[in-house]
């Protein structure tokens, strides 16, 4: 049992139960420590479970305390009996056991570091959240649909769970953010951003299509980067064709032709201009023409009194009308000419242009010759000397030009040499510092290789450090098992002894039963020789009389050796029931009960006392 | 127990002064027609052997069966079918035939009654697959632990043999699995309470 | 995982980052606006009044539109506030005070706007609640002799937006066929904590 004790109180020491050194036993342990080592357990193995760990002086406070105890190692499975006595009037073999209980529901440290460790995978990590997710909505109480909004639970640590509520389907609709300019102009695009262009969380019809609408018009951005430019793109050839004439210049209007001939560029400037106008003219008369005739409408029907005036007015203004009109046609019929004029002008354009460049290369062509022509003119008169100053200037200049050459022979061999030579060293200077790349390169991913070795050994280091720590705590396991094993040594040793001690035993009977047995033969032998001789002999007689007595003293001797062996074992029974109830120390426990009974009755009387001198 | 119209006991008078057998071959007629429905060439040529009109045989059938029904429903014992059919005209030898048909053909009674009361939808199967949603367009990273359930129902009582089927699906979380749970556990609790056998027994 | 927006969103988020384009006072109504936009608590109506007020109403409402598809964004792709405020002040070269602005009002509507995008998709209608009662047949217009106890069960469910919220199911059930289904249920439940303990441990 002392090896249990020892177990037990180191156990308790090493869950931080303020234990002397001295105690060997849990005989010795006092009430405060027996509490304080139950409730230590209990919250090791339910952290929270908010037992207190010392007594308070309050006799009921203890049996509280006590009783709480005993009801949590109820919870955790206990099947003995126990109580709040176990605790407070503690009897050995039951703390004994309920400690022992304890202990081993205690929680072992490796799985305590189990949970610690994060686990770094994105697999692991969907695992955790997973566990993590369901125990939350697990262990959450229920709570009905109209308690939540949209089916989802705020929980304590700012997360939700999803729990029903309705969804919404993944519906986008086209949002318009102002990128696209629609074939108007800069301006008025700009214009219609500024003041007309709804906020893109206004322009989806309902609130909860807004996030899908952001969501699709995201990634359509992402899969076509280049939709933005070909919208541009359309925009432009819309303007295009909606501006026709613009288009119909833009034939004529090449800016080669407008460069060179810049007197025509400057012609066309101003006819492109007046065309403008003119457009603009005429897309403005029909409105001008519908004015009016919009006022007279109302006029005619009010004052029919001033119909002369009226008339007049009316004659006025259809001659004023007759007039533009014929001016009109008038400048129509003028920009038809002149467009008539520009074409034909352009038709001759490169036609004309063509004939310059050819003038232009013979008139330079000529000039060349023309040069030739006037230095050989010039040289003519005075023909001998003139031959004769030039072939000394050839001779001079051949002369001249050997030099030279033997000039550059000279300079040239030793540079050729001092090339070869920096050649030579610089091949030879490359092919080392090849090697030496070679060698750098073996080194570096030596070192890699280093590196790496090291990383790993660390990492092994460490690991192993690990291990080792977790296994530096378990000495006292080898400990165990080294006393273990040497009290199974015992026992089998004892057991043997046991053993041998019975085959004694038995050995003993059965030489007890064939000494009894020849015993009984012998005597029935003796009683029937004396008993013939008996009906003749009176010696025989009298000899008879005293074997049976001699049997029955006998026997009955025999029968008080066994009584007494019996009484010895009772006795010895007796003895150890003695011991064990006296180890109970039933008499301490008595007067110790008896005192807080006494204890209690006062406190009660004392509070009686309260309540009576409280006056209600 | 019932008293028979005088309208009944006249659509059932054909049968007072037949033989057994052929009463029986009515019986039988009756038993078609409980399975089957009206059948009225059989019936044209039992009128022919009989020389009665057709019409006539299909009203004494349907009397009989008529008969047979309302008994049942009513859940007439035996003595009391005999004392009803010997008071509206049938002989002993002819109630021994009725009783006899009566008393085997009471499933087959049932089975009919039971198509006319209102179909409900019935509890048949239920099939679950437990899915943690991980990702959705609109939220890439995300676990939403669900459980799917398929339920089966089959409207019920089932009229005849094509018994109509559905199934639906449905969804649930942790948290509200918990609870239906424990509140259908404690519709099984109720079930099977003091309270509810006592009514049970009452009503046996 | 990578923050993924289209070059039109990009070249509006670094206008944003610019101070002269957009001021201090305009940012911050806009950052706020927006969080609020997407959990659809509260009108935005300071935000419509400053772009109808404003010369600069264009500018704006791009930047609203752009600052909304980042947050939905970056929500969608479970971007915590670290990375996100990493990703404004080196990519799109934002000045930090905004970085900081943009990162606490996004860490604040988080969870918010999370719950607003998982409500997003489709399912089957979920069961939030359970009805029954327990009935014994005594009589029917057909038969009048008494069968065994019924239950009729409802279960509530919410589901699509197009059901209008609640709707039900509703069924009968004999005694054993309910011990059916509620072992069946308890099977389920059973396997549920068996992976959340799985996964735990």
């Amino acid at each position: 049992m002392d090896e249990v004790d020892k177990i037990i109180i180191r156990s308790l020491k090493e869950i931080g139960c303020d234990i002397d050194e001295e105690l060997d036993s849990l005989r010795q342990f006092s009430p405060e420590l027996v509490v304080e080592a139950a409730s230590r357990c209990v919250e090791a193995i339910q952290p929270g479970s908010g037992i207190p760990t010392s007594l308070p002086p309050s006799m009921s406070m203890r049996f509280r305390i006590g009783a709480s105890i005993a009801q949590a190692c109820m919870d955790m499975g206990y099947t003995g009996e126990v109580g709040y006595q176990t605790f407070l009037y503690s009897n050995e073999a039951d703390l004994r056991r309920v400690l022992m209980f304890l202990i081993e529901k205690l929680p072992k440290e490796g799985q305590t570091e189990k949970i610690v460790q994060e686990p770094s995978s994105r697999a692991a990590r969907l695992q955790k959240d997973i566990s993590a997710t369901i125990l939350k909505q697990l262990s959450a109480p229920w709570v009905p649909s109209f308690c939540k909004e949209d089916g989802i639970r705020w929980h304590d640590d700012g997360s939700f769970t999803v729990e029903g509520g309705k969804c919404f389907n993944f519906a986008s609709e086209p949002l318009q953010t102002g990128n696209t300019s629609h074939g108007c102009t800069p301006q008025e695009w700009r214009e219609y951003c500024v003041h007309y262009l709804p906020l893109v969380s206004d322009q989806v019809s309902a609130a909860n299509r807004l996030v899908p609408s952001l969501i699709t018009l995201n990634s359509r951005g992402i899969l076509s980067p280049s939709q933005q430019l070909s919208t541009q793109k359309a925009g432009e050839l819309r303007k295009l064709r909606s501006d026709l004439l613009q288009e119909e210049y833009g034939k004529f209007l090449s800016a080669d032709v407008a460069q060179k001939l810049s007197e025509t560029s400057v012609k066309l400037g101003s006819r492109f201009a007046l065309n403008e106008r003119l457009q603009f003219l005429s897309e403005k008369s029909p409105e001008k023409k519908k004015q009016p005739i919009q006022e007279i409408v109302p006029t005619e029907a009010v004052s029919e009194t001033s119909e002369e005036r009226q008339r007049r007015q009316e004659e006025e203004e259809e001659h004023a009308v007759e007039m533009l009109k014929n001016e009109n046609e008038e400048l129509k019929e003028r920009l038809e000419q002149l467009q008539l004029d520009i074409k034909t002008l352009s038709a001759k354009l490169p036609q004309v242009l063509e004939e310059r460049d050819l003038a232009e290369r013979t008139l330079q062509e000529a000039e060349v010759k023309q040069a030739v022509r006037k230095k050989v003119l010039d040289l003519l008169p005075d023909a001998d000397t003139n031959v004769a100053k030039l072939q000394a200037v050839i001779e001079a200049s051949t002369k001249k030009l050997i030099n030279l050459a033997t000039q550059w022979e000279e300079h040239r061999a030793p540079l050729l040499q001092q090339y070869r030579n920096a050649r030579q060293l610089n091949s030879s200077k490359a092919s080392e510092s090849a090697r030496q790349a070679e060698a750098l390169r073996i080194t570096r991913e030596k070192v890699a290789e280093l590196t790496e070795d090291l990383r790993n050994k660390e990492a092994l280091h460490s690991h192993l450090q690990a291990e080792y720590a977790k296994v530096s705590k378990d000495i006292s396991r080898s400990a165990y098992t080294r006393r273990i094993m040497e009290i199974i040594g015992n026992i089998s040793k004892q057991k043997n002894e046991i053993e041998k001690i019975l085959k004694d035993t038995k050995e003993l009977h059965k030489e007890i039963n064939t000494l009894a047995g020849r015993l009984d033969r012998s005597f029935t032998v003796a009683d029937e020789v004396i008993f013939r001789d008996a009906k003749r002999d009176d010696v025989s007689r009298r000899a008879y009389k005293l074997l049976a007595t001699l049997h029955s003293e006998c026997s009955e001797l025999v029968k008080m050796v066994e009584e007494t062996g019996a009484c010895v074992r009772e006795s010895r029974d007796l003895e150890d029931q003695i011991e064990t109830e006296s180890a109970k120390n039933v008499g301490a426990n008595f007067e110790r009960i008896s005192a807080d009974l006494r204890q209690m009755k006062q406190e009660t009387a004392s509070l009686a006392a309260q309540l009576k001198t409280k006056p209600v | 127990m019932f008293s028979m119209s005088e309208e009944h006991r006249a659509h059932l008078s054909p049968l007072f002064d037949q033989s057994p057998q052929l009463l029986q071959d009515f019986c039988r007629l009756a038993l078609d027609f409980l399975k089957k429905g009206p059948n009225l060439k059989l019936y044209g040529s039992a009128g022919q052997k009989l020389q009665l009109e057709v019409n006539v045989i299909q009203l004494t059938v349907e009397a009989l069966v008529q008969l047979i029904i309302k008994c049942r429903r009513l859940n007439l014992s035996k003595s009391d079918f005999r004392d009803l059919v010997l008071t509206s005209g049938f002989n002993e030898e002819q109630e021994v035939i009725l009783s006899e048909f009566y008393e085997s053909n009471q499933e087959i009674v049932d089975s009919a009654l039971s198509t006319l009361s209102p179909t409900l939808m019935h509890y048949q199967d239920l099939e679950w697959r437990f899915d943690i949603q991980v990702a959705s367009r609109a939220l890439l990273r995300q676990t939403v632990p669900v459980l799917t359930m398929k339920l089966t129902f089959q409207e019920k009582p089932c009229t005849g043999e094509n018994s109509n089927r559905s199934s639906l699906l449905l969804q649930t979380d942790p948290n509200n699995l918990k609870h239906m749970i424990k509140k259908l556990d404690d519709a099984l609790l109720e079930a099977s309470s003091q309270h509810s056998r006592r009514l049970q027994r009452i009503f046996k | 995982m990578d923050l993924k927006l289209s070059p039109e969103v990009i070249a509006r988020l670094k206008r944003i980052g610019n101070a002269t384009l957009v001021n201090d006072d305009t940012f911050s109504k806009l950052v706020e606006c927006c969080g609020s936009t997407i959990t659809q608590s509260e009108l935005s109506s300071d935000i419509t009044s400053l772009c109808t007020g404003s010369a600069k109403g264009d500018l704006l409402k791009e930047a609203h539109g752009a600052l909304l598809s980042l947050i939905v964004e970056a929500v969608r792709h479970d971007f915590a506030s670290e990375p996100l405020h990493l990703f404004l002040e080196k990519k799109m070269n934002w000045p930090k005070a905004r970085c900081l602005k943009l990162c606490g009002e996004y860490s604040n509507n988080f969870p918010k706007i999370r719950a607003v995008l998982s409500s997003v998709g489709f399912h089957p209608p979920h069961i939030v609640d359970v009805q029954w009662h327990l009935n014994q047949c005594i009589k029917s217009s057909s038969n009048e002799h008494s069968s065994a106890p019924l239950v009729s069960i409802q279960l509530d469910t919410e589901g699509l937006e197009g059901s209008h919220g609640q709707s039900s199911v509703k069924f009968m059930c004999t005694l054993p066929e309910l011990q059916d289904l509620t072992s069946k249920l308890k099977e389920a439940l059973r396997q549920i904590e068996r992976v959340a303990q799985l996964n735990h441990v």
